[in-house]
């Protein structure tokens, strides 16, 4: 149990040094909300090396802890609609018996979704479906990129934990 | 599952090149505007399409050109010189609008007189130091503006009487929007407007092929229009006394003067609008109108229905169309077709 | 590294629901017109595109600064921290918008709508 929790509690502190990372890197596509999401990486790992409601408290843990540190209630909803749509995606499509990739893929791809939809309410306006195309495929190929990422992790962290079993 | 990946990532650059491809197709109707102060007025000149930006930038740099040639009242012009001069060769420019000026007055019948500079001079329209002549005065300088004494042949042209001068005011923004589109037609701009100063005139039909709309403006209140017009490939120019003006001792005095009298022309109008291919008749024309009066206009037009078509605002706060427009103006007032 | 069937349905359906987006939105691709400026929803003002204007807005959220400059429109200062929306550089066709998101603020450009649209004042 202490195990699992610590456990978490890495994934956590992980997921937010990766949002930090990534909010280091002066990546600007021009197109508001396309970015790699590094971040997922964790989640994905997560979703495999530990179970379901784990990897939700850790992908919400770093939503929230990120808001306050550096955001504000806005980019808080934003992320949190982006995150909650995500995650549940991915746990579907987990069950569904897609690979790492597919789910990286369509976790990419929701998170995006959700955000947009986010900003439609916060700004009361249809104006931003303009970007979905757009955030669509951006979220294809970033949970592309991100789900080879993420399989690799996973490869080495069951062999980590193989050993350690073995041990 | 190598191949699988690269299957992908081919879908992938497919797409990415296939959503390129749109946005540089829409791009190609893109307006390129140009915005500049010449011939004492603001100008708006826009051309559509990939050889729009060429076009608007030899628009503005003929406007300057033709605005040195024609300005009576810059001493490098060649109507200036002409005028102190009494004789002038003139380029080929000055020429064509001296005599399309000279074609609209003998039109008109001398309604449009492109030789009522001393008269206009008197009433300070040229310098705006405006005041009220004394009778006298505009009986002695309307002797001075008799267009017969102007000769024109080939290039060469002549004034035959000391003190007539010649002011080609009325009708050089018309002339310089028909060259505008000639401009445009060299360019390829298959859809272009050029705005001088209210002067309007469109090549061709919009980008999205449907007609420009064109509001005349309802001098009565600011903003408002008297009605809007659906036109393509024609000048639309307004004549009327609001333009310019000054007022002394609780009377307005505008600067559309008739040539008959020598006082501004009061004939019932508030504003003449022409509607017409070529800028300069359109120009002139407006001009004439406005000081023929509403009776008379509708008569000219009969005679030269081919040539043009008008819609007059009276006093009575009525417009009045021509025929020829009267399907593609839409206006909230009472309207009057002429036919 | 192994992907499966299903994952190519998920990329699949990914690819085309995001054409069926570029085509959709490419037909209302036309040269605009106007510029809309709505503030949390609400309209905050309509400006021709045609004509270059600097149009300052401030409201509870924060100012930002419109500018519309030879038929095309963009933010050309804004007070909001993340600044995206003046990154997101001019916008011309119809459809495209600048979004301010901290201050709820959207930039759309919108294609003449027939009637109501002047393209120019005879005077």
């Amino acid at each position: 149990m202490t195990k699992r929790i610590a456990k978490t509690g890495l994934f956590v502190a992980l997921a937010m040094i990766f949002s930090y990372i990534e909010a280091l890197i002066p990546l600007n596509f021009g197109i508001p909300g396309v970015k790699l999401g590094i971040a997922n990486i964790v989640v994905v790992a997560a979703l495999y090396q530990l179970n379901i409601p784990e990897a939700a408290g850790i992908s919400f843990l770093r939503i929230l802890l990120m808001g306050i540190l550096f955001g504000n209630i806005v980019s808080l909803a934003y992320s949190f609609s982006g995150g909650v749509l995500s995650f549940l995606g991915m746990v579907i499509c987990k069950k569904l018996k897609l690979s790492v990739i597919g789910v990286s893929i369509v976790g990419g791809v929701l998170h995006n979704v959700g955000q947009l939809t986010a900003a439609a309410f916060i700004l009361q306006s249809a104006a931003i479906t303009y970007y979905f195309p757009v955030l669509l495929v951006s979220g294809l190929v970033t949970g592309f990129l991100i789900g080879i990422v993420s399989y690799r992790v996973n490869k080495s962290l069951d062999k980590l934990s193989q050993k350690h079993t073995d041990n | 599952m190598i191949r699988l990946c690269k299957i992908f990532s081919i879908l992938i650059i497919v797409l990415c090149l296939f959503s390129g491809c749109v946005q540089v197709g829409s791009a190609d109707d893109s307006p390129h505007i140009r915005n500049f102060f010449a011939m004492d007025t603001y100008m708006t000149v826009t051309a559509y399409g990939e050889n729009g930006k060429a076009a608007v930038q030899a628009a503005e740099d003929r406007v300057y050109e033709l605005d040195a040639l024609l300005n009576a009242e810059s001493r490098d012009s060649e109507i200036y010189s002409l005028n102190e001069n009494g004789t002038a060769t003139l380029s080929d420019d000055t020429a064509s609008v001296l005599k399309s000026a000279l074609y609209c007055c003998e039109l008109t019948d001398g309604a449009f007189n492109p030789a009522m500079h001393p008269v206009m001079r008197l009433w300070g329209f040229t310098s705006g130091k405006y005041n009220v002549p004394s009778n006298e005065s505009i009986k002695e300088a309307l002797k001075l503006t008799k267009p017969s004494k102007i000769s024109l042949k080939e290039n060469k042209a002549t004034i035959n009487l000391k003190g007539t001068e010649i002011d080609l005011g009325g009708i050089a923004k018309g002339y310089t929007s028909s060259e505008i589109m000639q401009i445009f037609k060299y360019n390829k701009v298959k859809s272009g407007i050029v705005n001088l100063g209210g002067n309007v005139q469109t090549v061709g039909l919009k980008p999205d092929g449907s007609d420009w709309s064109v509001a005349i403006d309802n001098p009565d209140s600011d903003g408002s229009y008297l009605g809007v017009l659906k036109t393509h490939d024609k000048a639309v120019i307004t004549s009327g006394g609001y333009e310019r003006n000054f007022k002394k001792n609780g009377m307005t005095y505008h600067h559309i003067i008739d040539p008959t009298t020598g006082y501004p022309a009061e004939n019932g109008l508030v504003s003449a609008t022409v509607v017409a291919e070529d800028g300069a008749l359109a120009d002139a024309l407006s001009t004439a109108l406005f000081v023929m009066g509403e009776k008379k206009s509708e008569n000219f037009w009969r005679n030269n229905k081919e040539n043009f078509d008008f819609i007059l605002y009276t006093e009575q706060r009525k417009i009045i169309a021509s025929d020829g427009i009267k399907d593609s103006f839409k206006t909230e007032l009472e309207m009057k077709v002429i036919s | 590294m192994k992907m499966n069937k299903r994952d190519f349905i998920a990329i699949a359906v990914v690819l085309v629901l995001s054409a069926a987006g570029f085509l959709f939105l490419n037909t209302k691709h036309a040269q605009g017109s106007r510029v809309v400026i709505t503030v949390g929803g609400s309209e905050y003002g309509t400006y021709p595109l045609a004509s270059d204007k600097v149009i300052e807005i401030k409201s509870e959220n924060g100012s930002n600064t419109v500018a519309i400059e030879n038929g095309s429109v963009y933010m050309k200062d804004a007070d909001c921290p993340d600044r995206y929306c003046v990154k997101q550089g001019r916008i011309t066709d119809s459809g495209d918008s600048v979004i301010c998101l901290p201050h709820k603020l959207v930039v759309e450009v919108c294609a003449s709508d027939g009637e109501n649209t002047i393209d120019a004042v005879a005077k």
